[in-house]
């Protein structure tokens, strides 16, 4: 034997006893997902959320929507903000130093008056501006705040020090929710008796495509265009799946920064949202489980599997790219930040199993796909690679992740059903056949990409340019 | 490699049957809702007549064809029926509400619900026990009073939301026996289901305060504030002691809904020994509780450095008297930060 051929066969080797690590994970959190989706949907079945709606006792949420130059469609989408049935509640909108008139435009609508308000600062943050309040009695609920740009996580910041609620619930302003959205997210703060809920997810669901009137979901559509479609596909199965697969074992390490609940408390204690990170939700939720594990305090990171947020997903490639950039920069920022819990047993479960996973099998995925298939281009350039092998390999991975996938939709069928028509089907699993040759090989370019822009220390956050949701209203005839 | 072969074969089938799967749910689905549609149909004009039955000496019952009767021995017409009927019954009170029961009643409706009481699985049974509270069947007081300290924590919400659904104030003696914690959730129910009810001199609220159960105390608290159940001033009181924060905190709220002369003196003489949460409690329930003499005293609070207090106790003061704010304001810090900008909110919020 050859040096060559050890090296060779070192190599497959280990990129094969990766892929079958990798392909048992999913196995077990596919059918590890399944029991708590399943005891959800028995328990939501009888549940009346009414009563939390109108209840003196229900806990106080203050919603924080950032908002940066959202002048095109702010009043509608606070409107729908406003909109949500809910008692003991508070909308604050930070305008996070708009460029164009999105504030004017909100001091109009909303009749909207500077007032002496003292500003909180348990959170360090840019400078407030101002806050502004509604003469109109209607608008109670209502918070304006101007703030000096400082990104998301500042802007965030700001709302934690406005608010005076117990709970935030942070949402990215063109988000569109659910009637039941608040009421299905602030129930597992009230249900456990032994350990504190610290913070709650929901699913979060691509709008592209579905017929949204002032501010609200009318009709649920698969999007039509490719990449959309290809990204309701990854929801479906990142959240259906891999997040209540992780909430099931409470050791969910993310909560999207589209749509999440907090408990405040704990939010100020570890310091509000890390503006050095452009991954500033995931950071946020590590960093409050490393806080409850460091106290030793019992506490739970809750997730529910109902469609409770509807979100524009990008139609580009250049913004897809930016996107997925973003992302893995900031799953290794995160990660960086709180390497002590790699494998440490103090952590527990957080450090033995969520951290590592999410090491391995997140943040090193892409890169190790990225390698694995140059080393083999290198090695078919010099006549080493055993082709049979090679197309093996890719067949198993391939055949493996169409499986997952169509496991996925199975899942959305059984459960929530929402694209019941058998051409919506279809196309979602024309998507899943497709996404393992063009979606996802972009989805690793990007993050190989996301890798060395942070090498290369290029952190910006990557302009999001929206095309926004509302359907146009046809006129009347 | 024989390996790889047989795996993407084995992946390649899964794909294929789940897809089949797929297709398969989806067209029972698509026929289950046509035969649902029809068959809702059937359940709603059954419902619908019960409801608009005027009800005579003579006619009890409410007329059934024969069809309708017939369908009853069909499981699915039966569990529509059964769901219409509920749900018509949680939005309808009065002569059409007793009518549905009458309805339910008359199709021995109950006869299934309690077969399913007996069922393992715990979805099923929770669900029995709510529909026969809905439905009003005290009948079956004692199969459901056992699951109120059921393990699964499902069932045992439901059977105590039924007992006090069907016996109101009564009901709630499962507290005297729940060794199980009262989530917050369930106790807004409980609240929701007595708050129906005209209030009740109901007796039992004692024991409760003196339960080993925490959230038993912590739900008798909330019972006494929204029932003003004065007689127990004292013992509230005395709960200001307790070991446990929780439930001082409720002791706090609970003062400020049944307060006497008294109880401005007593929360601010615990005012040093609580926690930054009770304190502010404290410093809020002195917006109700509180008078004019306690104005120096909240002054003196001022002097800590927790600004969401400082800002709770210019409130407090402003609201017991806004003349009281001229005596924040004489203070020699009043003209720093962070107590210049509460002054400036508060005096704007007076107006």
């Amino acid at each position: 034997m050859t040096w060559q051929s050890i090296l060779v066969d070192m190599l497959t080797y280990v990129f094969l006893a990766y892929s079958i690590v990798l392909l048992s994970l999913y196995v077990f959190i596919g059918l590890y997902s399944i029991g708590e989706i399943k005891k959800y949907l028995f328990k939501n079945s009888f549940t009346d959320y009414r009563a939390l709606a109108s209840a003196t006792q229900a806990p106080g949420i203050s919603i924080l929507a950032p908002a940066y130059n959202e002048g095109a469609n702010v009043i509608e989408n606070v409107r729908s903000l406003l909109s949500i049935h809910y008692n003991n509640l508070e909308v604050i909108i930070i305008n996070d130093g708009s460029k164009d008139d999105s504030l004017e435009k909100l001091i109009a609508a909303y009749d909207l008056y500077k007032s002496d308000f003292f500003v909180n600062e348990q959170v360090a943050t840019k400078p407030v501006r101002g806050v502004y309040k509604s003469r109109a009695r209607k608008y109670r609920k209502l918070i304006v705040v101007d703030k000096v740009n400082g990104g998301k996580a500042d802007a965030l910041n700001v709302g934690i020090n406005i608010s005076q609620k117990d709970y935030i619930v942070c949402i990215d302003v063109d988000c569109i929710l659910e009637q039941d959205a608040l009421l299905k997210l602030a129930k597992p703060f009230l249900e456990n008796t032994d350990k504190r809920v610290i913070a709650t997810g929901g699913v979060i669901r691509i709008a592209n495509g579905c017929t949204i009137e002032d501010g609200m979901l009318v009709k649920i559509n698969l999007p039509n265009s490719f990449l959309p479609r290809m990204q309701t596909l990854e929801y479906i199965r990142a959240f259906l799946l891999g997040r209540m697969a992780w909430s099931r074992l409470n050791g969910l390490l993310l909560i999207s920064g589209a749509f999440g609940a907090f408990d405040k408390e704990i939010a100020v204690k570890c310091g509000g949202y890390d503006h050095n990170t452009v991954g500033e939700d995931m950071e946020l939720v590590v960093r409050m489980r490393r806080y409850m594990e460091e106290l030793k305090q019992p506490y739970i990171v809750s997730f529910i599997p109902d469609p409770l947020c509807w979100t524009e997903a990008p139609a580009s490639f250049k913004i897809l790219g930016r996107q997925r950039n973003r992302w893995a920069r900031g799953t290794i920022e995160t990660l960086r930040m709180h390497k002590v819990m790699f494998f440490n047993p103090k952590y527990r479960l957080l450090g033995m199993l969520s951290y590592p996973y999410w090491f391995f099998f997140e943040y090193l995925a892409p890169i190790i796909e990225f390698v694995g298939m140059s080393c083999f281009i290198i090695l078919a350039l010099f006549g080493l690679t055993n082709w049979y092998f090679f197309f093996c390999l890719l067949a198993l991975v391939f055949s493996f992740g169409i499986m997952y996938s169509i496991f996925a939709i199975l899942m959305e069928v059984l459960t929530y059903n929402q694209y019941n028509r058998y051409r919506d089907i279809l196309k979602l699993i024309g998507t899943a056949l497709m996404e393992p040759f063009i979606f996802h090989p972009f989805v690793v370019w990007s993050s190989i990409k996301g890798n060395i822009d942070l090498y290369q220390k290029k952190n910006s956050w990557g302009e999001m340019t929206r095309q926004g949701l509302s359907t146009p209203k046809k006129p009347n005839s | 490699m024989i390996f790889f072969e047989v795996a993407i074969l084995f992946f390649i089938c899964v794909t294929f049957l789940m897809i089949l799967w797929m297709f398969i749910n989806l067209t029972i689905k698509k026929v289950r809702d046509g035969r649902y549609k029809k068959l809702k149909n059937m359940a709603d004009i059954l419902i619908r007549n019960a409801i608009f039955l005027e009800q005579t000496e003579e006619i009890k019952l409410i007329p059934i064809t024969a069809r309708t009767a017939k369908m009853l021995s069909n499981d699915n017409f039966r569990s529509i029926l059964t769901q219409e009927l509920l749900s018509a019954k949680k939005n309808i009170s009065g002569t059409a509400a007793v009518n549905l029961e009458n309805l339910y009643n008359q199709l021995n409706l109950d006869k299934y619900a309690v077969k399913r009481l007996r069922s393992r699985r715990w979805h099923i049974k929770a669900k029995a026990i709510q529909e026969l509270g809905i439905m009003g069947q005290k009948t079956h007081l004692n199969k459901i009073y056992r699951s109120t300290n059921n393990k699964n924590d499902l069932v045992r919400m439901e059977a105590q939301t039924t007992i006090v659904k069907l016996y109101g104030f009564e009901g709630l003696r499962f507290l005297d026996v729940v060794s199980y914690q009262i989530s917050e959730w369930q106790q807004i129910k409980l609240l929701q289901e007595l708050s129906r009810l005209a209030p009740d001199n109901f007796s039992g609220i004692e024991k409760w305060l003196n339960s080993t159960n925490m959230s038993v105390i912590v739900f008798a608290l909330k019972l006494v504030r929204n029932y003003h159940r004065f007689e127990l001033y004292d013992r509230i009181t005395e709960l200001l002691n307790h070991p446990n924060e929780v439930i001082r905190l409720e002791a706090i709220y609970t003062l400020e809904k049944i307060y006497t002369n008294e109880t401005s003196k007593v929360l601010i003489d615990k005012y040093p020994l609580e926690t930054l949460k009770n304190q502010k409690a404290i410093v809020k329930a002195l917006q109700d509780v509180g008078y004019d003499d306690d104005i120096p005293v909240l002054i003196q609070f001022l002097g800590q450095d927790e600004n969401e207090l400082k800002r709770l106790i210019v409130r407090t003061i402003a609201n017991i008297n806004p003349e009281g704010l001229t005596e924040v304001e004489n203070l020699p810090q009043s003209n720093q930060y962070p107590l210049d900008q509460i002054i400036k909110q508060i005096k704007g919020e007076l107006i």
